[in-house]
């Protein structure tokens, strides 16, 4: 059991570097996916666990927002490429004063 | 735990690692998503061995089928256009290191701490049905909601990537 749980922490680390490091924003998103992923393992292993089948509902919400996320997410990423013809993240600073 | 279900897990959780590192550190973005999409797959595996067959097959459906389909459209549209590649990561390599590095290490110590997680021997019932019968009742209104979530982003995609008409 406890194996479940450290391979998806080590997981979630990857993710948290893969979100830091990454310059370009569909990488970022990319990251963001295998937090998701961690964390829906963790759910599983603990339905699993307690044998109640709440933590698979749950992830079926998780994976359905994740979806909707992703895709609102690419979106914006190509509406900002048009903007500023670049999706590195340390560029796109419109908001700067 | 039946032994040979230890032996999948192993197998998988190593091509896991190797895959998830893949993602976080493959120059080129398009190998990235590749290796994400094995990272997907593998995680289903996983579930399978958790009696989560369901939740494997959406998996497989909905993040392997959509979310890499979507990704590598958007990578077509915006990285080939520029033609030149550009460096992938920043200079924070060393901060995003250390600090994921820490967060690995006390999830670790915590889950070590834990004494008393043990294998239960799977579920008693039949967990799709149970599944079925939670959306339907106990779950019906974020369900709702969730269908109301996707009409909306859908809607919204469509409006943000949509071009422009008075130009």
């Amino acid at each position: 059991m406890s194996n479940y749980l450290i391979l998806s922490a080590i997981l979630f680390g990857i993710g948290t570097f893969t979100v830091i490091s990454r310059r370009n924003a569909i990488g970022i998103l990319l990251g963001i996916e295998l937090l998701l992923n961690a964390v829906n393992l963790n759910f599983i292993a603990f339905a699993f666990l307690r044998e109640n089948s709440v933590g698979l509902v749950f992830v079926l919400f998780t994976i359905a927002v994740t979806v909707a996320e992703v895709a609102l997410g690419l979106a914006i990423v190509i509406l900002i490429f048009r903007l500023k013809k670049t999706i590195q993240a340390d560029e796109v600073n419109l908001l700067k004063g | 735990m039946p032994e040979g279900t230890q032996i999948i897990f192993f197998i998988t959780a190593a091509l896991l690692l190797i895959s998830a590192l893949g993602v976080a550190f493959l120059k080129n973005l398009f190998h990235s998503v590749l290796a994400l999409a094995a990272v997907l797959v593998l995680t289903a595996v996983l579930f399978l061995t958790l009696q989560a067959e369901f939740v494997a097959a959406v998996q497989i459906l909905l993040y392997t089928g959509g979310v890499i389909t979507l990704v590598v459209f958007a990578i077509m549209l915006t990285e080939k256009l520029i033609g030149t590649r550009l460096t992938q990561t920043n200079r924070k390599m060393a901060v995003a290191g250390s600090l994921s590095l820490a967060l690995v290490l006390f999830l670790v110590y915590a889950i070590r701490q834990e004494k008393l997680l043990d294998f239960s021997k799977g579920f008693s019932f039949d967990a799709t049905r149970e599944i079925a019968s939670g959306f339907l009742s106990e779950f019906v209104v974020p369900f709702e909601a969730l269908s109301l979530l996707l009409l909306a982003s859908l809607i919204g995609a469509l409006v943000l990537a949509k071009e422009d008409e008075n130009e």
